[in-house]
């Protein structure tokens, strides 16, 4: 019997796929959407093409982070084409599990530098 | 609408005729399942492109840079299997190719070529499994399936012999030729075993007893070829038989017979520090009626002469044999077996 993975077993997660869920912790987003907070989250760094999202998103949903959703109701053709997706349960515990981590390494590097410094000038 | 709206809606529109057409380059499932959204997204970053000011080239740039990345990663994708990981068996079989190839041929030049024939066999093997758990990979065609089954199962294995026949070039050919006649006998088989048992298959895994003859067959030429490497490879290394008439030997071998007839120790040492191909005969298990037999014989311009050797000249010969002897140990250390 396989056992069932656990938010950790996801870490760390590569940058595409993180973008994405940190994208996805907003709400359900269409690929557009996404795309867009994406790029303004990472200040303009990455900007996905759609080859790159729909790969990235077609991962997610596989890996079981991320599903499809009905979106809002909205009765414009463009919106009845589009397709929303958002973050499962466990797609949530493992974003927050990816801040945590990166919230810790931050910390941790924050000390080793504070360490340097001290060190320079005693 | 202004007319800059309707020129934009324009050249929106042929944009997206374009990038849907390069969507050709994903998987078909990819583009199935997502291209539409694909097309729609692109669509909106042509018209906010286009809003923003940017030129037409920036929106290309950016969507072109993803194109090729992604497309290849979704491609290896459908021919690597879930997981994107290389399934361990096809590399070593790969690796384990090209090192039977490098070593039964002592040629590192052999390798560029036949790389290429054993990364072709190794994706066809590759492509089998995927036929066998994806189902879609070749249009869920039972006679498509075996035939790349068939080619992928004997390519492998005929690589092996082609790396160590004599001619390669020619042998690369019939290869490939063997390789498709194989496939479509076992897609015969297949399709007659389909036949006899009352429908044809759609594509999905074939049944147990069918894959166990397979993966039998398989085994077999996979064996057969290593076997017929490393048979070739010892065959290489000892004296080839047959006719060792002064005729026949190389520039290299009589100027060492001569050099080691008239007593030319330095000529003779020259010869091997060269690593000049030597006689295969003096390279023999060496007693002195033997030795002086063969030297009588090369003396005589031709080999076969059972004639014994005169008692008057058989210190010469004694000594000519122990020169060469000598020789042939240095030539053993410096220039590999004889």
């Amino acid at each position: 019997m396989t056992r069932r993975k656990q938010p950790g077993d996801f870490l760390p997660l590569p940058p595409a796929p993180l973008h994405i869920v940190l994208a996805l912790r907003g709400g359900e987003r269409h690929g557009y959407a996404i795309m867009q907070d994406v790029e303004r989250l990472s200040d303009g760094v990455i900007r996905m093409g759609p080859g790159t999202l729909y790969g990235t998103l077609k991962r997610l949903l596989d890996q079981g982070l991320i599903e499809e959703s009905d979106g809002p109701v909205d009765p414009s053709p463009e919106s009845q084409r589009r397709r929303y997706y958002r973050l499962t349960a466990i797609g949530q515990h493992v974003s927050d599990a990816e801040l945590g981590r990166l919230a810790a390494l931050v910390e941790r590097s924050r000390g080793s530098v504070a360490g340097r410094l001290l060190g320079e000038v005693s | 609408m202004t007319m800059t709206e309707d020129v934009q809606g324009i050249e929106v529109a042929h944009a997206a005729r374009l990038y849907r057409r390069l969507l050709t380059l994903y998987p078909r499932s990819f583009r199935e399942q997502y291209g539409e959204q694909m097309v729609q997204v692109f669509e909106e970053l042509a018209v906010s492109t286009h809003r923003a000011g940017d030129r037409r080239g920036d929106l290309w740039a950016r969507v072109l840079r993803d194109l090729i990345p992604s497309a290849s990663r979704e491609r290896g994708a459908v021919l690597l299997g879930p997981g994107g990981r290389w399934p361990l068996v096809f590399v070593v079989l790969a690796v384990l190719m090209a090192l039977l190839v490098t070593g039964s041929t002592r040629q590192l030049s052999t390798l560029l070529p036949v790389l290429l024939l054993v990364a072709l066999p190794t994706a066809g093997v590759v492509l089998l499994r995927r036929a066998w758990l994806v189902r879609r990979t070749t249009g869920a065609n039972p006679l498509r399936q075996a035939t790349l089954a068939g080619a992928g199962l004997f390519a492998p294995a005929a690589v092996f012999l082609v790396a160590v026949g004599p001619d390669r070039g020619w042998y690369i050919g019939v290869t490939i030729i063997l390789s498709l006649v194989c496939g479509c006998v076992v897609a015969a088989v297949w399709a007659v075993s389909n036949l006899a048992s009352g429908g044809a298959e759609t594509g999905g895994r074939p049944n147990g007893r069918r894959r166990a003859v397979l993966v039998l067959v398989a085994g077999v030429l996979i064996v057969g070829g290593i076997a017929a490497a490393g048979y070739n490879s010892y065959r290489n290394s000892q004296p080839p038989p047959g006719d060792h008439s002064v005729a026949n030997a190389s520039a290299d071998s009589r100027a060492l017979w001569e050099a080691a007839w008239a007593g030319d120790v330095t000529g003779t040492e020259r010869l091997v520090a060269a690593c000049a191909d030597p006689f295969v005969q003096f390279s023999g298990h060496g007693q002195v009626d033997r030795r002086a037999r063969s030297v009588a014989d090369w003396q005589a311009g031709g080999w076969g002469n059972t004639d014994p050797v005169p008692e008057v000249e058989r210190p010469r010969f004694r000594r000519v044999i122990a020169l060469l002897q000598g020789a042939e140990d240095t030539w053993s250390a410096r220039c590999g077996s004889p």
